[in-house]
C-alpha cells in the first residue's frame, strides 16, 4: 500500500459517484439528463380535447430532426395526436 | 423518451399491476409435451407467479400455484393421480379447479377442505407444447395460429434470456434493425471472421408501414429495388399482440415467443413450421424438434454470427428493464410508439373491467391463418431458406440435416434452384 496515495475517500470535500448498477435504472447523472428534464417539463399534462389528466394515458416523445414530438393517447376520451412545443414559427426554408 | 411512472407501468408484469392484469387475458405456452412425458410434474413460472404443471392420467394438464395451501411446501414434489395432485407433503389434494378434496390426516367428518382452495389456471396442448391461462374466468380461447396446426416439420430453438419481454417485443415493430443489425453488423462479423454473411439482410429500408389488426400490429417494409407489389410490403407479416411475431417466408413458417417470465427475464422460442412449396408430405414427428441454442460463449461474451443470437445481444445489453427515460427514439421507430400506446389503450380497458379488444377471442376455430410474406426480401427461395437455416439458431437443430433436406427437394420440384427464381417469380403466385 502507498503510504503517500490518498485514498480519495480521505479528501473532505469527496462525494461517492452513484453506484453505477443501482443507480443505472431509471435515475442517474448522464449526458442526456437535459433531454430527460425537457422531456418532463414538456410532457403535455391534460388532453387537448377534453381537458382530463394524461396520467392514466402516454405521451411517447420522439424526435423529427430537432424537434420533439409527444405522440399522446388520452385514457378519458381516447383522443390520439401529436403534440408539439413550438418555440419558433418557421416558414418557408431558404432553398440553397 | 418517456418517464419513469410510465416506463414501469409498461414493464411490470406480476399480480396487480396494470400489465400484468392485462397480460393475464391471454394464453401462454410454458413447455414442451414431451417434458411432461418424460415427468409429469414440472415447475414453471409466468408472470411473476410459481406454478406446479401436471399432466393428468385421464388426459390433459392442470396447473396450480405452486405453494400447498396447508403449509407451503412445494406442490412440484407432489404424487399425479388421477382426479388431481396431491401434496407430497401431508397429502392434500387438489383437482385442476383447485377445489382441495382430500385432507387425509383430518377427522373423517371434517369440512375443513370445504373451505381450501388453491388457486389453479387452465392447461391446454397445441403444436407439442402446453399452453396455460392464468387470468380471471371466462378464460378466452386458446388462439390456433397456423405455425402450430398446418403440416409440416416443425423445429423449436429456445433459451431463457435475463430481460424484460416488453423490449423484445419493440424489436418486432422496428424493421430498420433488419438491415443494420443483420445486414452491416452482420457483414462486419462476417469479414472479421471470414465468412459471407446472407446479403438479403443488407438491402436498405426506402419506406416501412404499420396498421393495426384483429391480431396485433402489421408490419410493412419496402426495400431498395423492389416496390409496393413485392410480399414484404403488399403482404407484410404481424406482431402478435402481446408476446409473438409471426415471420417466415421461402417456406419457413415461424411463429416467435416471448414469454414473460416475470418482470427480468424472458423464455424466447421460434418456433418454425417447413413447409417448403411444392412438398406435401413431411416426415413423422412424435414431438416438434426442440432445443435450446446457446447465446453466451465460454468467455461470457455474446454470440453474434448467427441471427437471433444478434437479436438476444441487443435485447439483453440493453438491460434487465431498458430504460426509456433515456432512449432518443425518432421517426424510423414509430412502430415502437404505437406498440406502447395499444399497450396503454388494451390496459385501459381491462382496467375498466372490459375484454382487451386486440388477439382476444372467445370464438373456436381449428386455424387461424396470419398473413406473412412469402417471398422474402426479393431472395430465391432455396438461398434465403438456407441462409436462414445456416445462418440462423436452426444450426444449432438436431434436425438441421432433415430440414436443409425438405428445401433441396421443394427447389428441386419447383425448378427454382438458384438461379431460377426470377423465372418462377414470374410464371407463380408462391404459397396461393
Amino acid at each position: 500500500m502507498n503510504p503517500f496515495k490518498k485514498s480519495p475517500t480521505d479528501y473532505p470535500n469527496h462525494v461517492e459517484p452513484p453506484d453505477p448498477i443501482a443507480g443505472r435504472r431509471l435515475t442517474g447523472a448522464h449526458w442526456w439528463d437535459p433531454d430527460r428534464i425537457h422531456h418532463l417539463e414538456d410532457l403535455p399534462r391534460h388532453c387537448p380535447q377534453c381537458g382530463a389528466g394524461l396520467g392514466d394515458g402516454i405521451s411517447v416523445e420522439y424526435w423529427e430532426a430537432d424537434q420533439r414530438v409527444y405522440h399522446t393517447w388520452c385514457h378519458g376520451c381516447r383522443w390520439t395526436g401529436d403534440i408539439v412545443r413550438v418555440r419558433r414559427m418557421i416558414g418557408h426554408e431558404a432553398e440553397d | 423518451m418517456l418517464s419513469k411512472e410510465q416506463n414501469e407501468t409498461l414493464t411490470r408484469v406480476g399480480p396487480g399491476t396494470p400489465m400484468g392484469d392485462l397480460l393475464r387475458r391471454y394464453w401462454y405456452p410454458i413447455a414442451f409435451q414431451k417434458d411432461l412425458d418424460e415427468w409429469p410434474i414440472k415447475k414453471v413460472r409466468l408472470l411473476g407467479e410459481d406454478f406446479a404443471l401436471w399432466k393428468r392420467p385421464e388426459g390433459g394438464y392442470g396447473i396450480m400455484q405452486e405453494r400447498c395451501p396447508h403449509r407451503s411446501a412445494s406442490m412440484v414434489y407432489g404424487v399425479v393421480e388421477e382426479g388431481g395432485l396431491r401434496c407430497g407433503y401431508h397429502g392434500w389434494k387438489f383437482d385442476c379447479d383447485g377445489v382441495c378434496t382430500d385432507q387425509p390426516a383430518e377427522p373423517d367428518k371434517s369440512a375443513f377442505k370445504d373451505k381450501i382452495r388453491a388457486f389453479a389456471g387452465k392447461a391446454e396442448a397445441l403444436g407439442g407444447m402446453v399452453w396455460v391461462y392464468i387470468g380471471p374466468d371466462p378464460a378466452p380461447v386458446l388462439p390456433r395460429f397456423d405455425v402450430f396446426v398446418d403440416p409440416g416439420f416443425k423445429d423449436v430453438s429456445h433459451t431463457v434470456i435475463p430481460c424484460n419481454w416488453l423490449q423484445i417485443m419493440e424489436n418486432s415493430v422496428d424493421p430498420h434493425h433488419v438491415e443494420w443489425l443483420h445486414g452491416n453488423y452482420f457483414r462486419f462479423i462476417g469479414e472479421q471472421r471470414g465468412f459471407v454473411a446472407p446479403t438479403g439482410f443488407q438491402k436498405r429500408h426506402v419506406k416501412i408501414g404499420f396498421d393495426p389488426m384483429e391480431w396485433g400490429i402489421l408490419k410493412r417494409r419496402v426495400l431498395e429495388g423492389n416496390s409496393e407489389a413485392s410480399d414484404d410490403w403488399a403482404v407484410g407479416h404481424p406482431l402478435v399482440f402481446p408476446f409473438s411475431m409471426r415471420v417466415g417466408g421461402a417456406g419457413i413458417e415461424q411463429m416467435q415467443m416471448r414469454v414473460p417470465i416475470d418482470d427480468t427475464h424472458s423464455w424466447v422460442m421460434f418456433y418454425s413450421n417447413h413447409r417448403p412449396i411444392g412438398l406435401t408430405e413431411f416426415p413423422d414427428q412424435i414431438y416438434p424438434e426442440s432445443y435450446e441454442l446457446p447465446w453466451l460463449d465460454a468467455d461470457g461474451e455474446h454470440i453474434v454470427d448467427y441471427i437471433e443470437g444478434q437479436d438476444i445481444m441487443a435485447w439483453v445489453t440493453q438491460g434487465d428493464i431498458a430504460d426509456r427515460t433515456a432512449e432518443h427514439i425518432g421517426k424510423s421507430d414509430i412502430g415502437v410508439v404505437m406498440l406502447r400506446r395499444m399497450f396503454k389503450e388494451q390496459m385501459a380497458l381491462v382496467a375498466e373491467g372490459q375484454d382487451p379488444t386486440v388477439a382476444f377471442t372467445r370464438q373456436e376455430s381449428e386455424r387461424i391463418g396470419l398473413p406473412c410474406e412469402k417471398d422474402k426480401f426479393g431472395v430465391n427461395f432455396l438461398e434465403f431458406a438456407l441462409s436462414w437455416l445456416e445462418m440462423g439458431s436452426s444450426r444449432y437443430s438436431p434436425s438441421l440435416d432433415t430440414v436443409k433436406k425438405l428445401h433441396i427437394d421443394a427447389a428441386a420440384i419447383r425448378g427454382d434452384m438458384p438461379g431460377q427464381a426470377e423465372a418462377m417469380l414470374l410464371t407463380d403466385t408462391p404459397g396461393q
